[in-house]
């Protein structure tokens, strides 16, 4: 069946992303095993954040991978649903360390907002625009 | 004209644009590059003045307002015309006032990159030939268009709600609904001048039948308007005339306080994309294809 560019696109910025999660893991997993982190402040960033990210980041590059080979065998399930999973699951994270931060009294950053921007496109592109295409 | 074709045409392009590679990676990158120079700037309000508050800002923080990054680029926009950058500053967010003009820069220029893939694609491919017999050209001409501008509505809408949400959260001293009524007035201004980036790229789709070329042909048009006005304005009072060629200054007058200049410069960007559309057509009319 016929691909279109844009799904192809889709998969490529996955792999990307992926490979961007996994830079990230590797400095979580060097600051967490460093034993004294510094945050932003010269405070330590919260252990319970770390672990999160942590655990999130190795979830994450999972799904995004086995997606992106989805987005490009037209999967319904690898592609259409485990991308939709990976989407909901980001922008729950995104949630969790929103609320947690806003109970901390720190005041919002809106350069969080674009982590918004992947999940929530991908959720609308894999269930309206390209539903008809990720069938097998 | 056959509306109803024209209609086909559009909803048949719209749904290809949002396949595209194009398209996907300008929705993403577009809303990714733009949410970060709204926070940006939002980060730059901290620390300064929230303003927005009109005759009652504390001359301390009106102060220190007039020295920071945002009041120079507003006053860098509009150089010379005082009483639009004091509104701009003070009785509106700074922070969104530099989004703003900072959107009215940037935004047409990104637009070229979206919508040189109009009919130029048809006509390269030479697919025009079996779409001719089938629908008129004219109602290919302005369906392309159509979806084109669809599209671009589509994204600047999703940015607008991303940058609403994220003003409310960040602005504390400002009323949500300055910020939903400004970021509204932001929506319209940005998508008015945007049109007719989007028509003159209709326009050279038409002229050149390619879509590299359109892009190329696009990008100099701006390039060679804005230093042959620059280059004849200094020689002659005459050369501002040049600028004129596309609508570089009127654009900013979205950001002036009446209604009267917000109205007058919509009205303005529709009548430069009606005279680009129209050129277009002729050049259309009678190519072979």
């Amino acid at each position: 069946m016929y691909r279109p560019s844009g799904l192809t696109a889709l998969a490529v910025f996955n792999f990307v992303l992926a490979g961007w999660g996994l830079l990230k893991l590797l400095g979580v997993a060097i600051v967490l095993a460093a034993g004294t982190p510094k945050g932003a402040q010269g405070q330590p960033p919260p252990q319970f954040l770390m672990l999160l990210t942590l655990g999130y980041l190795i979830f994450d590059i999972g799904l995004m991978v086995t997606a992106g080979i989805g987005y490009l065998k037209l999967k319904r399930f690898l592609g259409r649903w485990v991308g939709s999973i990976e989407a909901v699951v980001s922008l729950a994270y995104f949630v969790a360390v929103v609320a947690y931060v806003q109970s901390e009294g720190i005041p919002f950053d809106v350069r969080n907002l674009s982590a918004l921007v992947y999940p929530g496109l991908t959720l609308v592109l894999l269930n309206i625009v390209f539903r008809e295409n990720l069938v097998h | 004209m056959n509306f109803r074709e024209a209609k086909i045409v559009t909803r048949f392009d719209y749904k290809n644009l949002v396949r595209s590679a194009p398209g996907v990676t300008f929705l993403i990158l577009y809303l990714y590059v733009a949410i970060n120079l709204g926070a940006w700037l939002a980060e730059q309000l901290r620390g300064t003045a929230t303003l927005g508050g009109g005759a009652n800002v504390d001359p301390e923080m009106a102060r220190q307002a007039t020295n920071s990054l945002l009041v120079k680029i507003v006053s860098w926009f509009l150089g010379g015309k005082d009483e639009v950058v004091r509104f701009l500053v003070f009785d509106r967010p700074v922070a969104m006032s530099a989004f703003f003009l900072l959107s009215l820069l940037v935004m047409p220029i990104l637009v070229l990159f979206l919508s040189f893939n109009q009919i130029s694609g048809y006509v390269s491919r030479r697919s025009i030939r079996y779409i001719v017999p089938k629908t008129g050209r004219l109602e290919l001409y302005l369906g392309l268009f159509a979806s084109n501008l669809l599209f671009f509505s589509l994204v600047s809408g999703a940015l607008t709600a991303v940058m609403t949400v994220g003003w409310v959260l960040a602005s504390k001293d400002v009323g949500t609904g300055v910020v939903v009524g400004y970021s509204l007035q932001i929506l319209a201004a940005v998508w008015l001048s945007c049109i007719p980036i989007i028509a003159l790229m209709s326009m050279l789709a038409a002229m050149t039948g390619s879509p590299v070329a359109t892009v190329f042909l696009g990008l100099g048009t701006y390039l060679v308007v804005i230093l042959a006005g620059y280059f004849m304005s200094a020689q002659t009072e005459w050369g501002k005339v040049f600028y004129y060629l596309l609508p570089l200054e009127p654009k900013y007058w979205f950001a002036y306080p009446s209604v009267g200049h917000f109205i007058g410069a919509g009205a303005l960007m529709l009548l430069y994309a009606a005279a680009y559309l129209a050129l277009g057509w002729l050049f259309l009319r009678r190519r072979n294809l």
